[in-house]
């Protein structure tokens, strides 16, 4: 029998062995601090989730606060109308005591515009027109 | 025996793998049908349930009188519904809301009863009276919102302004004539909503607004009309006529100050009216004229240099045109033959002026000057006032009322000078009378003077005109028929108006029925316009069947001075006699 060398076994030069390896095992600081950061990160995106969506509420808000006014303005525009009906006025005048006047008297004030022709002279006119002949 | 364990183990083993390889591969099938072959399906179920497309109704637009002031507005009402599978007690519930909303309680019952589970109770109720029901807390009783056209002036131009249906598309009336208009185009708004219906903020959320409709500036002054329709129902009552119309104009624009019938209606409520009084008899109601047609006859005798207002003929009492209609007024056959004429009042044969003629109102006097002027001009003078033909004013269903002018029937020109043979609407006459006022020239009536769409972009109307007499001609018509009011003799002395001058003629006109023939009652009307010296009002007035009094003069003319003072007044017109 022939003595082989045994087989030299060729070990990983990046690998190394190191002391105290149950050191780097985590810690209970270490969870803390990760959960901590884990539950903050989370309401962070919570809170800007929410930052967000709050001008979309508030904009639906708004809208639904302009078409309730703009309603409101239509049924104010109603109620004015409604109020300046002549025969609501007329009725209203009435239960104020007031009355048309039975006679209607045309004053010419002197010196302001041309004074208005009379009924004679009117007829003077229409008089000429009709007797004239074809 | 440890070999036999380790065999059963491994055949264990391999049929839990193979399960659960299955599984895999089952759950891989699963989810590769879902996401890959029907993955379009699901993805528009699950679009189709999260977001929803709701029409955005356009905002009809509103109908203005000539200053702006609102006659048709639109605003948001309320309908009331239930679902009848929640209503407990539906009599109990129905005699509750019938009393809060005023409404038969009968139908509100049939209503909670049908089989039907979502029912409609009433369509746009007022917001108070929804709020009452509302208020009443009656479990499976709900209320939205829904947009109602609401008038304002209640029975104020009711035939006029017409109405519209419950979903708003147009009838009647202006809001039929303009419907398109008037509607606007609708939008949209696309949106994304949870399972209990609310919008997802951040979700998807697209308007598409609508466009409202344009808004109808009308020729109406409101107070004007008032006053028409309020002469015209006093005329109704005072001599117990069936119907009474008015028109209004302004003769140099041929703007329709006011066209008023009465009996009215509110299409606020027009359940309880006849479909009769929704129709607009100015410009349905073809009635024979009368008198008032001969201003047509003289003014186109006079322009045709036929006859001056001083030309004199010798008149008799009566006329017979067609040989022997004065003898019988039928045949044997019971055929009634026209062709006999006489005047209102018996008179000896006497010498008229043309202006005598028109200020009496003499039958026989206008024949004769008729049979001057010939029937093709006077057929020509006719068709030139806008006889026989729409007027084109913008109503819905303008009657052009009718001729009989067959050139070889006997008696239907001298019928048509003095107002028989032919049928005008009341429109048709205020227009020709306006084209007297206006110089002779005769402007197209209309009652829409703009549309102002949502931008604000504006689309005037521009009538038509047509000169029809000359200057001189129509100045000569204005004196004649002012000589009708201020004449002691004059038919429509009951017209004079305070403070102005006035011109106009009556008109009185057997009434026609089809089948029956001429009746005894009477239509009677005026038309005149002031103040005399320029015009700028045209009033006709025209009554159907007065009891009382049967003559323009005595019926209509009273309401046309009544209406022409406060229109004149309202225009801020200044008195041109004391």
């Amino acid at each position: 029998m022939t003595a082989r060398p045994s087989p030299v076994r060729q070990t990983n030069r990046r690998l190394r062995v190191v002391a105290g390896g149950r050191n780097l095992k985590p810690t209970l600081g270490t969870w803390a601090i990760f959960s901590s950061v884990a539950i903050l990160l989370f309401f962070a995106l919570i809170l800007s989730r929410v930052a967000l969506d709050k001008p979309a509420l508030e904009l639906s808000e708004l809208r639904s606060q302009i078409q309730t006014e703009q309603d409101r303005y239509q049924q104010l525009r109603l109620e004015v109308a409604e109020l300046q009906a002549p025969s609501r006025v007329l009725e209203r005048a009435a239960d104020l005591g007031l009355v048309y006047p039975s006679d209607v008297e045309v004053v010419v004030a002197d010196g302001v515009g041309d004074p208005a022709p009379t009924d004679g002279d009117r007829f003077a006119e229409v008089k000429s027109i009709l007797t004239a002949a074809p | 025996m440890a070999r036999r364990n380790a065999g059963r183990l491994s055949t264990r083993v391999v049929i839990i793998a193979s399960i659960v390889i299955l599984s895999w591969v089952g759950v891989g099938f699963r989810l590769f049908q879902l996401q890959i072959v029907q993955a379009s399906n699901y993805e528009q179920r699950g679009v189709e349930q999260r977001e929803k497309v709701k029409v955005l109704a356009a905002d009809r637009g509103t109908i203005y009188d000539r200053d702006g002031r609102e006659l048709a507005i639109t605003v948001q009402g309320k309908t009331i519904g239930a679902d009848t599978t929640l209503v407990q007690d539906p009599a109990k519930m129905a005699k509750l809301i019938a009393a809060t909303l005023g409404i038969d309680e009968a139908n509100v019952l049939a209503v909670l009863q049908s089989d039907h589970r979502w029912v409609t109770i009433a369509r746009q109720v007022d917001e108070e009276r929804a709020q009452l029901v509302e208020n009443l807390e009656i479990t499976g009783i709900y209320t939205y919102p829904e947009a109602m056209r609401v008038y304002p002036e209640g029975t104020l131009a009711a035939q006029v302004l017409g109405f519209v249906d419950p979903d708003g598309n147009g009838l009647e009336g202006l809001e039929f004539q303009y419907n398109t208009q008037l509607t606007g185009i609708p939008g949209e708004v696309r949106f994304e909503q949870d399972r209990n219906g609310n919008i997802i903020p951040q979700g998807l959320y697209e308007v598409e607004p609508a466009t409202p409709g344009s808004d109808l500036v009308t020729t109406i002054d409101r107070d004007i009309q008032y006053i028409a329709e309020r002469a015209c129902q006093e005329t109704l009552v005072r001599n117990k006529a069936e119907r009474c119309t008015a028109v209004v104009l302004d003769p140099a624009t041929g703007e329709i100050l006011a066209m008023a019938t009465v009996p009215s209606f509110d299409p606020n409520n027009r359940s309880e009216s006849s479909q009769d009084d929704w129709t607009n008899w100015a410009v349905l109601g073809a009635y024979e004229p009368g008198s008032t047609e001969k201003l047509i006859t003289i003014a186109g005798a006079i322009e045709s240099k036929m006859v001056a207002p001083g030309t004199v003929f010798e008149v008799p009492d009566t006329l017979e045109v067609v040989k022997g209609s004065c003898a019988k007024q039928t045949t044997s056959s019971g055929v009634q033959i026209n062709g006999c004429y006489h005047d209102a009042e018996r008179h000896p044969t006497e010498s008229l002026t043309v202006r005598d003629i028109v200020t009496r109102s003499s039958n026989v006097g206008t024949i004769l000057v008729q049979k001057l002027l010939g029937n093709a001009r006077l057929a020509d003078y006719i068709e030139a006032f806008g006889l026989g033909q729409k007027t084109g004013a913008d109503v819905p269903g303008e009657s052009p009322g009718a001729l009989n002018l067959d050139p070889t029937c006997p008696s239907c020109f001298a019928s048509a000078a003095i107002g028989y043979a032919v049928s005008v609407t009341p429109l048709q006459m205020a227009a020709a009378y306006g084209a007297i006022a206006n110089d002779g020239v005769w402007v197209q009536p209309h009652l829409v003077k703009d549309l102002v769409d949502g931008s604000g972009v504006h689309q005037p109307i521009t009538p038509q005109t047509r000169q029809v007499v000359s200057q001189s001609t129509a100045k000569i018509m204005q004196a004649l028929l002012q000589n009708v009011i201020q004449s002691p003799e004059g038919t429509g002395h009951n017209a004079q108006v305070d403070g102005y001058t006035a011109a106009g003629k009556t008109g009185t006109a057997r009434k026609y029925v089809p089948g029956e023939g001429y009746t005894d009652n009477y239509v009677v009307s005026f038309i005149g316009m002031a103040p005399a010296s320029n015009p700028q009002v045209v009033v006709g007035v025209v009554v159907d069947s007065p009891q009382i009094g049967e003559s323009g003069g005595r019926v209509a003319a009273p309401a046309f001075s009544e209406i022409m003072e406060e229109t004149l007044h309202r225009l801020g017109v200044p008195p041109d006699a004391s």
